[in-house]
């Protein structure tokens, strides 16, 4: 039943995924990518791992927040740029090195697999020391929004 | 209990989605979307090594790729909005030199 589910998630997420890289306009690109994120949040949460799930859930709303807030309606998430891409030294170096952080990030991995009883409580604790900052900073920015609308006298579009 | 194969799958999947973004798509707002696909293939893997292994540590690399991914929303949010108010184009080609 358990692998079910993460497969209808997968599933969702892959395809949001894929619909926001072929999509040509941002605005809809940004809103499939957070449908994809909400499903990789669920994923989590069916793995098991409620506070990741719950951060990137979080994070989620934040963003949401953020481009509600100051970028609805404005002509930058409108922009068409279709056509043929151009290979570009930076792009593909951007690219590797998108491979190498991946790549590097595995063995990191398989060190930290090691059971450390005493240190786990640590991690443990800053990890929801990051779930309140990650709140902090949400609630932080809600309220720049409300004084920033209070000064314009009105809601920003 | 939901074999970590399977998770490595889809993590693969979508970052190989994000670096098919990354190298083909020449709007800045959506290369920057495909950026953040990737860390998330990344974050799922890190997911499900942590429920494999049942390791409460392996939260915390968890924790810096989502870090990551909010510093990269508002980093490429920024520039393209300032590209946006001085008029230049968000085409990522179109910039080929480090100054000008």
């Amino acid at each position: 039943m358990e692998i079910i589910l993460f497969w209808v998630l997968g599933a969702l997420s892959l395809t949001a995924a894929g619909f926001a890289m072929l999509h040509p306009r941002p605005a809809r690109a940004a809103t499939a990518l957070s449908l994809a994120m909400a499903a990789n949040g669920g994923i989590c949460l069916v793995l098991g791992q409620y506070l990741l799930g719950l951060e990137v859930l979080l994070l989620l709303t934040a963003g949401a927040l953020f481009l509600r807030a100051f970028l609805r309606g404005r002509e930058i998430l409108q922009i068409h740029t279709g056509g043929r891409p151009r290979w570009s030294l930076a792009r593909v170096s951007g690219a590797a090195a998108a491979v190498a952080f991946l790549w590097l990030l595995l063995p990191l991995l398989s060190d930290l697999e090691r059971p450390r009883p005493i240190e786990s409580g640590d991690t443990f604790a800053a990890a929801w020391i990051a779930l309140l900052a990650l709140l902090s900073a949400g609630l932080t920015g809600a309220w720049v929004i409300h004084a920033r609308r209070g000064q314009n006298g009105g809601p920003a579009t | 209990m939901i074999p970590l194969e399977h998770v490595m799958w889809l993590a693969a999947l979508q970052a190989s989605l994000g670096l098919a973004g990354l190298l083909l798509r020449r709007s800045g707002p959506i290369v920057v979307l495909a950026g953040i696909l990737m860390l998330n293939g990344g974050l799922l893997m890190v997911a499900g090594l942590a429920a494999d292994r049942e390791s409460a540590p392996l939260q915390a690399p968890g924790v810096i790729i989502l870090a990551l991914m909010a510093l990269l929303v508002i980093a490429g949010v920024a520039v393209a909005y300032a590209f946006d108010r001085l008029r230049r184009p968000l085409n990522v080609d179109e910039y080929d030199r480090m100054k000008h």
